[in-house]
């Protein structure tokens, strides 16, 4: 006869977001979008990385630029169901970001389906930042290449999330 | 310089959950198959390389337990945290060399053990991707979007794979999703993540895979027909989705090329004679048509049309039902080089193509948004 | 037949608590380091290896699909190697193994763990033990090797002074080293003997730290070397083998697949005799009392001698053969970055460019590491004289 153990594995992290994350993140703290132009190719990412990955430069050391609050929809798909089961206890999604004021700011689980996760291009980016649309209105007419702007949240932490979605405005 | 060859394989069956072996035993009844299949002892394997991920098996240095299920006691292994294909190419590397005779490669990955959203969802860095819930089919998802409107690829086109690779799948006995399907039932199917529909999606599969390289001299005293690897390109893109033009892959077209480039390969589709890819979902095979060379950007979908890709068209590809029909997180790759091998000795039973086969293509794929890439050719 | 392969850049970060650099940009820190080192740019690599070891120390599966393109890995030949501790030099290994093969002629080996992402490491660890045997008992790490410990000692009649001279002699040695993390002057064997003792026989004192770090080497083909540097440390030989973990009559304090892969180095460059012949030797010595044992497996001296080696004076730094000069991992412990350290650190001896840890005239080194449940060891020789 087999046996099944079932088991949970359990490990808290404090991720450390460092400058680069960490600036864009905390932009988003004080509601703004931040891009980062590369001094060597002139790519302007938003959001950024650490490093340009055409030039191998350390994107901490280039230029920030604030980016105009509206973009455009390069992809979308619409998610219709959970794919991860039942949300699993607080305890288990506690993560903690550590941008450079050191805030705590736990992971939270998806939003409820169906939600739409899009790929956007900011105004002024050469690449397309993901995030979500969720009102139920705009989902009937997501498209690719509407114009989007974010919605903020009234409480922010600096945190991915500080934006609650973006809203389609044409 | 040695030729290196396949000498051997075994596949364990590909099933949704195993639970009457835990991973141990699957694996040590995988590798010891393979030695009997073969007549060798495993005092006369040289070396060994592994693959597996420690978040599939939720044990960290997932080879540290599983080496001794695979007869690695007392020999020089090394493991890739990687597809088996990765492990084949790594141990590929390492025999030529020419400090050992054979390599055994082993695969294994028990998908049903952790859920296959939290594995992938894991591989998003904790800032700006995993607090959307990105994970496999969100992300496909998401490719699969602007692949269709940039090249006007339908969602019929797509769901055609997926008719054309379970009728395949029937008739391997060697895989897991075993029954056809109608373009009706698939495009009927409803969206998981749209447009992805839930007959475009692969299964959970768990399973193990193991096989025997070795250098040319080694390989023909073990076997009649050893098929032999001719040249393995590999290549891993952007990380950020936003960072890149997600209706191709650049890694893929790259690893296909410095794999043609070491065969002296000018025409894929006309110098091989079939394909195996981990095609993943319904879509991603038409994107991999394209970015492997078989046709041009955007014109996957005519291949597909035309019944070139067909198990009895000019260029078959996935004749085994591909990942479709089975995928083993950490095997698929290398089951993929393993249905070639089957192909090329013509020892592929019930799913044999009939057409002559001299060399083949196998495909892999690690990440998401298709990131990395390994592509194989191998000849008989 | 294979290439030679030659040492021709080396990058290491500090090892402490990088409390302000992201994961990518800790790995960035690495590369370029090694880049700079070796006056290579990243076009100039054909590909990269990527070390890194269990991904519940940062909680992020496959991290080298992130942090690849911070390494120089942009549209370029990628794969990763997770070997537990030893996975920095089974990544360097991979490396060598790649450039000897004749299809790629410079190639970069990357390996780190940043381990302060988690408020336990331990817990990390103990996912290393078969969920269904043993994890039930795991206490991290320090459980298995003070099994090893206490079953060495006893053994051969040594007791936990031993492993406290070790201890002494590494985090003097550390003093030298720009990159260790712990660093205390004036270290003596009664201030070791006064930590608390945690896990019986290891004290505080035998243990080592938490660290975040990456190292970064480049392994480039014979013909490129002479293009890149005028001081390459020549590989001679690399080995990685797999003892095995639950074989029946496993003795921990004999580590026979050690002294298999030392056999194979040594005997495939014609090395006689170890203990004469290598110049110095960097081993992976986590826990103190496994120096001790390392010393026999390499065959510095016979089963059963390490005790003894340690007592004569031989393998400090005044020694005639020196070990862990830099402080090993004893005084610096990423656990991803520390065993390729040991690599990098006897590479850096043969190329002369060890500085205050410099051993005089050094020519043949030895950099060793083991992971897994202690079955797995790597070994990497390294000469200056060309082949």
């Amino acid at each position: 006869m087999s046996r099944v153990l079932d088991w949970d594995i359990t490990v808290s992290y404090q991720w450390t977001a460092g400058a680069v994350y960490g600036h864009f993140l905390g932009g988003l703290k004080e509601e703004k979008i931040f891009g980062v132009r590369c001094e060597s190719c002139s790519t302007v990412y938003c959001p950024p990385g650490d490093v340009c990955p055409q030039c191998f430069t350390d994107m901490a050391e280039q230029t920030w630029l604030e980016l105009e609050q509206e973009g455009e929809v390069v992809s979308f798909t619409k998610v219709m169901e959970n794919f991860f089961g039942e949300r699993p206890s607080d305890e288990y999604l506690a993560g903690r970001i550590k941008p450079t004021d050191y805030s705590d700011h736990p992971l939270i689980w998806p939003p409820g389906v169906p939600y739409a996760m899009a790929l956007i291009r900011m105004k002024g980016a050469d690449t397309a930042f993901l995030h979500l649309v969720r009102d139920e209105e705009d989902l009937k007419k997501l498209r690719i290449g509407a114009k989007v702007r974010p919605v903020w949240k009234q409480e922010r932490s600096g945190y991915l999330l500080d934006i609650d979605q973006f809203q389609i405005i044409g | 310089m040695s030729r290196i060859g396949i000498a051997g394989w075994n596949q364990s069956s590909f099933q949704e959950r195993m639970e009457d072996v835990n991973r141990n035993e699957l694996i040590f009844t995988t590798v010891y198959e393979l030695l009997e299949k073969t007549g060798v002892d495993i005092e006369d394997i040289d070396s060994i390389v592994s693959a597996s991920c420690d978040t599939v098996d939720g044990i960290s240095i997932s080879s540290a337990y599983a080496d001794d299920a695979m007869g690695a006691f007392m020999k020089e292994e090394s493991k890739v945290e990687e597809d088996g294909a990765y492990a084949l190419m790594y141990a590929y590397h390492r025999l030529l060399m020419g400090q050992w005779r054979n390599c055994l490669i082993v695969a294994h990955g028990k998908s049903s053990d952790a859920g296959p959203a939290f594995y992938a969802n894991m591989m998003c860095d904790p800032f700006l991707l995993r607090p959307l819930g990105l994970e496999t089919i969100s992300s496909a998802a998401l490719q699969a979007a602007a692949y269709y409107h940039r090249y006007g690829v339908s969602e019929e086109d797509a769901a055609r794979v997926v008719v054309k690779n379970r009728a395949a799948g029937k008739r391997n006995p060697h895989t897991q999703v075993r029954s056809e399907v109608s373009l009706e039932e698939v495009l009927r199917s409803p969206y998981l993540a749209s447009p992805i529909k839930q007959l475009e999606v692969p299964p959970v599969s768990d399973g193990a895979v193991a096989v025997l390289l070795a250098t040319e001299d080694y390989a023909r005293q073990v076997t009649d027909s050893p098929v032999w690897v001719d040249g393995v390109g590999f290549c891993q893109d952007v990380y950020y989705p936003g960072h890149k033009e997600l209706s191709h892959s650049v890694s893929c077209q790259k690893a296909a090329r410095d794999a043609y480039r070491q065969v002296g390969i000018g025409d894929p589709l006309k110098e091989l004679d079939l394909a195996e890819v981990s095609e993943g979902f319904s879509f991603q095979e038409l994107l991999l048509y394209e970015n492997l060379g078989f046709c041009d950007q955007g014109k996957g979908a005519r291949l597909i049309q035309d019944g070139t890709t067909d198990f009895e068209g000019a260029f078959p590809v996935n004749p085994s039902g591909g990942t479709l029909c089975a995928n083993a997180t950490m095997v698929a790759g290398l089951a993929r080089i393993i249905e070639c091998c089957r192909q090329l000795t013509r020892s592929a039973g019930e799913n044999q193509v009939q057409k002559d086969l001299n060399r083949a293509l196998a495909h892999a794929s690690s990440g998401l948004f298709l990131q990395s890439n390994l592509v194989t050719i191998l000849s008989i | 037949m294979a290439r030679k392969v030659a040492v021709v850049g080396i990058g290491m970060t500090e090892n402490k608590s990088h409390w302000d650099m992201s994961i990518p940009a800790l790995y960035r820190m690495g590369a370029s380091r090694a880049l700079e080192d070796s006056g290579l740019n990243v076009d100039d690599l054909d590909a990269v290896v990527f070390g890194h070891s269990p991904e519940y120390f940062e909680g992020i599966n496959h991290p080298e699909k992130w942090c690849g393109e911070a390494v120089g890995a942009y549209n370029k030949p990628l794969f990763r190697i997770h070997t537990g501790g030893s996975v920095g030099a089974s990544a360097a290994i991979g490396a060598y193994y790649m450039v000897a093969s004749g299809k790629y002629d410079v190639v970069l080996a990357i390996s780190g763990n940043k381990l302060n992402e988690t408020s336990s490491a331990q817990i990390g660890l103990s996912t290393v033990y078969d969920p269904i045997m043993g994890r039930q008992f795991a206490a991290g790490a320090p459980s298995a090797v003070a099994l090893q410990a206490n079953r060495y000692y006893s053994t051969h009649g040594y007791s936990d002074e031993h492993g406290l001279m070790v201890a002494v002699k590494n985090r003097l040695n550390a003093l030298n080293n720009p990159y260790a993390q712990l660093k205390l002057p004036g270290y003596t064997l009664e201030m070791a003997r006064n930590t608390p003792m945690l896990c019986y026989p290891l004290r505080m004192a035998d243990m080592c730290p938490t660290s975040d770090a990456v190292c970064c080497m480049i392994f480039a083909a014979e013909d490129r070397v002479e293009s890149i540097t005028d001081n390459p440390g020549w590989v001679l030989n690399a080995v990685s083998t797999n003892e095995g973990v639950d074989y029946v009559d496993r003795d921990w304090g004999k580590p026979i697949g050690l002294r298999l892969a030392a056999d194979k180095a040594y005997e495939r460059a014609g090395i006689k005799d170890p203990r004469q012949e290598l110049d110095v030797v960097e081993v992976y010595d986590a826990f103190s009392a496994q120096e001790l044992i390392w010393y026999e497996g390499l065959k510095l001296c016979d089963w059963g001698e390490g005790g003894s080696l340690m007592e004569s004076g031989a393998t400090e730094m005044t020694g005639d053969i020196p070990v862990n000069p830099s402080g090993g991992v004893l005084s610096a412990n990423s656990i991803g970055a520390a065993a390729m350290f040991r690599l990098a650190e006897a590479a850096l001896q043969v190329m002369g460019k060890a500085d205050q840890r410099q051993v005089e005239g050094a020519r043949l080194s030895l950099g060793h590491g083991w992971g897994g449940a202690i079955q797995f060891h790597t070994l990497m020789l390294f000469s200056k004289d060309k082949p």
